[in-house]
Parts: structure tokens; sequence; C-alpha cells
């Protein structure tokens, strides 16, 4: 029974129970959600929104926060949609938008940890300037995605797994490699002092640094695999996604103020959150009320997050 | 003017909460400046952009920034990682809704703002009520709140924003003693004396700084900070609320999200009027300077043409370039 205690005081546990009931409750209202074909569609969707969080997560337990990652998914997506339109390949593209996301990762790192400015105000500027950029690039909802992307991940492989969980996979690898280094304690440690952090010895400059960067890549591979799904280009369609990402990680039990949390609390925060949506639309409320509807269950999903983590029977970090 | 200012106020030993220091002048060097030279150059780039009927159009179009920023202003002084990210959202609450119970009648404005004064309250209790007792970080609060707030406008109207401006709030939107003073202007120095008022020298502005500065030690000091700060919250519900009034009456017609422009602008009008995130510092005129910057930037950019994309990223760059030169946080090897 250790074991069982240990998974219960996971500061990621409440967020994992709302989506466990969650899942169940779509069972009984969504007709067929728990097959396996829509499980995928699910999937389709919500993986652009999942990798984002992650992306955010890293930034929060670093002790910073990234209110760009929305506008840097808009400027790729655009850059993307009419480079695609133009006939560049799938595979310069996907380079493309490698480049962008850590060039916007690396800028909003560069500000924040060597010029020192608060991440609030730097992505908040920097979310201006992208938008921007994006909102000139292409004005008006167009463009289009190779179709080996799009078919792609649309597709599944080995017949059963879905493509898109590729994307999702390669993001999860890569900070699993960071994770499992000594820079996970460094990111900790950063996070919940920066100053302890830097007199102990560690790097914190680097370390601020690299979260930017890996939020930048997050976005770019968000961005491609929202892009194939979308097959289209749109300047405004990261907006909302900053603010969901922000509440996944609060749900699922990420800090604001740094240093504490897990990772995975962010991939059960996003899947809450497009559950919400499922079920929203599975019980058939008229469209005017669809905002509100899911803007209540999602407070109330942070109110319950945050109460859990509150009492202190939660494990403060990892 | 701004230096012999400063010259003046530091003779005379104003300082802390009971007057603008000179340190808080300096600070408004910079957007004045920058306004001043903005219009320099809108006046080279397009004559006429300095006439005094455009400046009185541009200072009527920053006083409504102004009143957004008010609510804004009093959350981050506040502290605690305070901030207010549904002041758009209430905006647009506050217009549409406002519009509705408004119905174009005169007689309708009193029982309107009573109504939207409830709905701010109500609003700020609940944000409150997330940050102080639960523990919510205030910005993802105010982010969820004004996600809520933007649900329920929607469904308040079912998509069509009905109702028509009655002739008073026309008149208060348009016109003005003059071509400089429009009404919406003279409101807002009201309004800034008002605040400056009460953040110097009534009781709860006292409070609400030395909160800001150091929450335990203010209440250590017999302060009921959280009395401070739920106060903090309704204050700045109710102003979001009627903020969308006044916009309302500056465009004439209610149009759902019509606000929502207004809580990233509002946090980049306080930023450059010298407040800081942290908390405990700042000043409400500080606040209104930001505003016109940032509209008299905006002004500029559109009357040489350049399109709305381009000018969000002029925008983000000049913040930048603001924040590089007074929002630098001190090295961490100190």
């Amino acid at each position: 029974m250790v074991k069982m205690r240990n998974v219960v005081k996971w500061s990621s546990f409440p967020s994992l129970l709302l989506c466990v009931v969650f899942v169940a409750l779509n069972g009984f209202i969504t007709k067929g959600f728990l097959s396996w074909s829509s499980m995928g569609g699910f999937l389709q969707a919500i993986i652009p929104l999942i990798i984002l969080s992650i992306g955010e997560s890293v930034v929060l337990l670093g002790g910073g926060i990234d209110i760009s990652v929305g506008a840097s998914v808009s400027l790729i997506n655009v850059i993307l949609a009419t480079m695609s339109q133009r006939g560049t390949s799938a595979e310069a593209l996907i380079g493309i938008a490698l480049i962008c996301g850590l060039a916007i990762g690396a800028l909003n790192g560069l500000l924040i940890s060597i010029v020192r400015i608060s991440p609030l105000l730097v992505t908040f500027a920097t979310s201006y300037i992208i938008s921007g950029m994006a909102l000139t690039i292409l004005p008006t909802p167009g463009g289009s995605m190779p179709d080996s992307l799009t078919n792609f991940y649309l597709s599944n492989v080995l017949f059963v797994i879905p493509s898109a969980v590729i994307f999702l996979a390669i993001v999860y690898a890569i900070w699993l490699v960071w994770h499992l280094s000594p820079m996970s304690t460094h990111l900790y440690a950063t996070g919940n002092n920066i100053f302890k952090a830097f007199y102990s010895g560690i790097a914190v400059t680097r370390i601020q640094f690299m979260t930017y960067l890996f939020a930048g890549f997050a976005s770019s591979i968000a961005a491609l695999a929202l892009t194939s799904y979308m097959g289209a280009g749109d300047a405004r369609v990261g907006l909302p996604l900053t603010l969901n990402a922000i509440a996944a990680c609060v749900i699922g039990g990420i800090s604001l103020a740094g240093g504490a949390g897990n990772v995975s609390g962010a991939v059960f925060g996003s899947f809450f959150l497009g559950l919400v949506l499922t079920i929203i639309l599975g019980l058939g409320i008229p469209t005017y009320y669809q905002n509100f509807a899911s803007g209540l269950v999602i407070l109330i999903g942070i109110f319950t997050a945050v109460m859990a983590g509150k009492k202190g029977v939660l494990k403060p970090n990892r | 003017m701004s230096v012999k200012k400063t010259h003046f106020v530091s003779k005379n030993g104003f300082s802390g909460a009971n007057g603008i220091t000179s340190e808080e002048l300096k600070l408004f060097v910079v957007p004045v400046a920058i306004s001043v030279l903005l219009f320099v150059v809108g006046q080279v780039m397009r004559p006429g952009f300095a006439s005094i009927s455009n400046i009185g159009n541009i200072l009527a179009i920053a006083s409504i920034l102004g009143f957004a920023s008010m609510g804004q202003t009093l959350v981050i002084v506040s502290g605690g990682e305070g901030i207010d990210l549904s002041v758009g959202q209430l905006m647009s609450m506050g217009a549409v809704i406002g519009c509705v119970y408004l119905n174009g009648m005169n007689g309708n404005i009193a029982l309107t703002i009573l109504i939207l004064v409830i709905f701010g309250a109500v609003i700020g209790l609940i944000d409150a009520l997330g940050i102080v007792w639960v523990g919510i970080p205030p910005l993802v609060m105010t982010l969820a709140i004004g996600t809520l707030a933007g649900g329920f406008t929607l469904a308040f109207t079912r998509g069509e924003p009905q109702g028509s401006v009655p002739s008073i709030l026309l008149a208060l939107g348009g016109s003005g003693i003059g071509a400089f003073f429009k009404w919406l202007f003279v409101l807002e120095i009201i309004a800034i004396v008002i605040v400056e008022f009460v953040l110097r020298k009534s009781k709860y502005g006292k409070a609400l700084y030395l909160t800001g500065n150091n929450r335990n030690a203010a209440r250590l000091c017999g302060i009921k900070t959280a009395r401070i700060i739920v106060m903090t919250y309704v204050i700045a519900g109710i102003i979001g609320t009627l903020s969308g009034l006044m916009l309302l009456s500056f465009i004439g017609s209610a149009q759902l999200e019509m606000g929502n422009d207004y809580t990233m602008l509002s946090i980049a009008a306080v930023v450059i009027g010298g407040t800081q995130l942290a908390g405990g510092k700042g000043t409400y005129v500080g606040s209104f300077l930001g505003a016109i910057v940032l509209i008299v930037l905006t002004s500029v950019l559109i009357s040489i043409g350049i399109p709305s994309g381009m000018r969000e990223t002029i925008t983000g760059i000049v913040l930048v370039l603001i924040l590089l030169v007074y929002s630098r946080q001190p090295s961490i090897r100190q």
C-alpha cells in the first residue's frame, strides 16, 4: 500500500483523477467516445495543445512564464501555410518550423536570462511582435499544407496508433532526456530559488535560456501538428492556446511560482481541457452557451486542482 | 518642464506614499518625451497630425485606455503577482450588456450604471475568492474569469448585441469643451485627481502600497491585507465594466469582443507608466501617460498608412525597447 500512497500524493494526481472522471463521463454522454477511432480523432485534435503545455510547463518549472507560445504557433502556422502554397517540400517545411520556433525561444531566452527583464513582460512584448508578423504574412486565413504531412498526421502507424502521437512522443522524449540528466535537478533548483541555485554553482542563466528554447521547440512541433491537422493557415489560431496551455499546467499541479510540479501533470491538464470541450459538444448545449459552460467547468477544475495542491497532501516536487 | 518639476518636488522633500517622489517624476519623463517625439514625427510625416483637434481626439481615445488601466494599476500595485487579464472581456461585457439595458433611453443610464457596478463587483468578488482564499495565482484566476465573462456576454446576447446608445452618452463620447478638452479627457482628469488622492491620502491607499510592498510585513503591522486585496479586485471589476460604458459611448454601437484588446494594452500602459510588476510602487498618472504613448504611437502608424499586423509588431518592438531602458532586474551576481 505504500506505493498506492505515493501515487495519491503525486502532484499530478488531481489532474489524473479529473481526466479519469471526465473520460468516464464522456463515455456515457458522447456516443461512441470510447471507440478506438473516436479516441484517435480526439487525440489528433488535442495533441497540439498537449505539446504546447509540455513546453510551457518546463518554463514554469524553471520559475519563468511564456505567454508568447500561442503567438509563436500562429506565426509558424502561417509561415508553413504560405510556404507550402508556393511549393516548398515537406522536409523543408519541417526545417523552417524548427528554425522559427528555436529562434523565437532564443530571443525570449536571451532577453530574460541575459538581459534580465521580467519573463511576463518580455514574452508579452514578443507576443505582440510575433502575432503582428503572423498577421502581416497572412492577413486572412488561407494557404495549404502538403498532402503528405496532412495524410500522415491523420493516419495510423502500425495500424492502431494515431501518427499524431509521434509528434507528442518526440517532444516528450526530449524532455525525458532532460529529466533523467542532472539538469533536471538544476531546473527545479532554479525554479525554487534562483539565487540559492546560483550560489550552489548551478548555471542558472543557461538553465533559464534552455527552458525558453525548449518552449520554442515545443511551439514549432505543436504548430507542425496543428497545421497538418488544419491543412491551412490562420494568423489568430494560436490566440486561445497560450491561455489553455497555462491553465493546463495549473490544473496539472504545476506551480506558477516555479520549481514544483511534474510535466506529466500538464499532459493530464490539457487532456482534461479537451475532454471538457468534448463533453459540452456531446451534451448538445446550444452554441451560444458553450463558451460559458466550458469556462465554468475549467474554472471549477482549476479550483479543485489548486485546493488539492494547497492542502499539503501532495509532494511538492517531481 | 518635467525637469524643473523634479527639482521643485525634491526640494520640498515629498516622499513615500504621501506624494509623488522625484524618482517617480523621472519615470514620467520617458513617456512624456516619447509622446512629444511621436507628435513631432507625426506632424512631419503628415502635416496636421499635431493639430489641436487631432490631439484632442488622441487624448480622448487615450482616456478610454486610461480608464481601463485604472483597475490594472491598483491590482498590480497590490502585489502578490497581481495582474488583471480580464479587463478587456469585462469592458466588452460592460459595453454589450450596458447597451441592452440602455436601450437608447437617457432615463436608463442610472439603472444601467447600477447594474454594471453590481456585475463588476460580483466578478471582482469571485476573483478575490479564488486568489485570496483558494490561492490561485492572479494571472490564472483573472484569465479564467475573463474567459467566463466573454462566454457570459455571448450567452446573454445569443451572439447578437442589441439596444442602442442614448444621446447623453453619445455626446459624452463624441464632444467636449472645445476641440481639445473632450468630455472623456475631462472625466479622465477628474479620475486621475480622485485616484491619486485616494492612493496617497486615504487609509486604503496607504494600506494598498504597504500590502504590495511586503504582504507579511503589512499583516504584522496590523493591516488587514486580505480585505485590502478583496477591495482592490472588486474595484477593478467595477472599473472594468464601467470602462466598457466609456468605450460604448465613444464607438456608438455595441459589438461582441469590442474591448478585448484592452487587456494587453492596459498592461502595456501601466508598465510604460513606470509601475513595477512586483507591486508596491506605481502611480495612476504614469499609467495614463503610458496610455497616451501607446495611442499616439498607434495614431502615427495609422496616419502614415501602416497595416494592422505591422503596427502590432512595431508596438511590440517599442515595448521591448522601453523595457530595456527601465525594466531590467538586478543581476543575480550581487
